[in-house]
């Protein structure tokens, strides 16, 4: 409606800007057409933006139940089947989106134009604004869904660190020597097969863990980042603070390109000034946090799997470093 | 009413595609924990500690072709001496 409101003004000014120049009347005309067809073009568009918002937000409100009950019933131990029905509910997500993208590319981006005229130039510039805002609110909510649709994987990986703690309680003390019957002692969690000695005829035996212990590896890392996932918040509230921060120095700044009185543009610039140092205090803070929270992270992987702490630091020092660059 | 149908009907798929499509490298199949030892099949000693691990004490058959190097588990220590 707004946009309605201000196109008439544009199309007004551009009308009495032309009137009395008949040799022009042509062009004028071309140019209102041209308006009109822009018009009816953004209004198509609005509307094909609508229903696609309408079909996903359906979509994904169907899908995301069906996606909770199949992560909690999938008894695939990697829930592959879980897996597959969220890379495809994506999927039908991404294509909206694709979908979205092509029509505004082909009909906004190129929308074409012959009048050669500042008013018909601001025309397009502020119609091509609108499109391109009512194609981010899609985009917005492509994320959101998106987000809400990742969240359905919910896994315990504490749940299955217990398991393989239990078993190996339960078993490390089971095992005879296959050459001379003599007990073994599996003296930690392997989580690969390896050769134990038998401590009496000194034979190499070789011990396979079960599929279960084998997951070790798998879930060592993720189970390290749930452990540590609070300090990941404060590093990302860190940055999130420095962001508001930063709007809210750029909203005051916006406010003063206007502003004549003297009082109040001296008190606006101490404002704005405690704020930069609050967010100065909040940049250097976060990258500070994001590594308290990698070191902690890599203690905690390398107590669930100490087997792998020379290849885990290997990883640290990779991260630690891009981290300060 | 048409609409909610069509959605359902085309999740139902997908779900049924998701359920039914064979994975990735087999499907799972859980093991437990077992120990065992390779004997020589040359003259039936068994690997011993001391001794190493890539060929046999006794009468040299070769166990393993390759020279191990430090591994997790696996020492370069482990490779047989007396070849």
């Amino acid at each position: 409606m707004a946009f309605t409101s201000k196109k008439a003004t544009i199309h007004k000014t551009y009308k009495h800007k032309m009137s009395g120049f008949s040799k022009n009347k042509p062009i004028n005309t071309q140019a209102e057409n041209e308006q009109k067809e822009m018009q009816e073009t953004k209004e198509r568009f609005f509307v094909f933006i609508g229903k696609l918002e309408e079909k996903l937000k359906e979509f994904a409100a169907a899908s995301i139940p069906e996606l909770i009950e199949m992560n909690h019933t999938d008894t695939d131990e990697f829930k592959r089947g879980y897996l597959r029905l969220k890379s495809a509910v994506l999927g039908q997500l991404d294509s909206i989106r694709e979908k979205a993208s092509a029509v505004k590319e082909e009909k906004i981006t190129y929308f074409p134009y012959a009048s050669d005229t500042l008013e018909m130039s601001s025309a397009y510039i502020q119609f091509r604004n609108e499109c391109y805002d009512r194609y981010s609110l899609l985009e917005d909510m492509c994320q959101e869904y998106r987000q809400r649709i990742e969240d359905t994987q919910v896994e315990d990986y504490e749940l299955k660190y217990r398991k393989i703690v239990d078993e190996y309680e339960a078993i490390k003390d089971k095992f005879r020597c296959v050459q001379c019957g003599s007990p073994i002692t599996i003296d930690k969690i392997y989580f690969t097969t390896t050769y134990i000695t038998c401590p009496s005829c000194q034979t190499k035996n070789t011990f396979e863990p079960s599929s279960q212990a084998k997951l070790l590896e798998h879930i060592g890392r993720s189970l390290a980042e749930q452990r540590t996932k609070h300090i990941l918040q404060q590093s990302d509230a860190a940055g999130k603070e420095e962001r508001d921060l930063y709007h809210k120095a750029h909203q005051l700044r916006l406010s003063l390109i206007h502003e004549k009185n003297k009082e109040i543009l001296h008190q606006k610039e101490k404002e704005m000034e405690e704020l930069e140092q609050q967010r100065q205090e909040a940049a250097s803070r976060q990258p500070i946090l994001y590594q308290k929270y990698l070191r902690a992270m890599f203690d905690e992987w390398n107590k669930i799997n100490p087997d792998l702490t020379n290849e885990h630091e290997r990883f640290f020092t990779t991260l630690a470093t891009h981290n300060n660059r | 009413m048409e609409e909610n149908k069509k959605t359902l009907s085309l999740l139902e798929r997908m779900k049924q595609k998701a359920v039914e499509q064979k994975s990735y490298g087999g499907e799972y199949v859980e093991q437990s924990a077992n120990v065992n030892t390779k004997t020589c099949p040359n003259c039936g000693a068994g690997r011993a500690q001391q001794d190493g691990l890539t060929h046999c004490a006794y009468c040299g058959f070769e166990f393993l072709s390759v020279k191990l190097t430090d591994g997790i588990h696996i020492k370069e220590s482990d490779n047989s001496q007396n070849i």
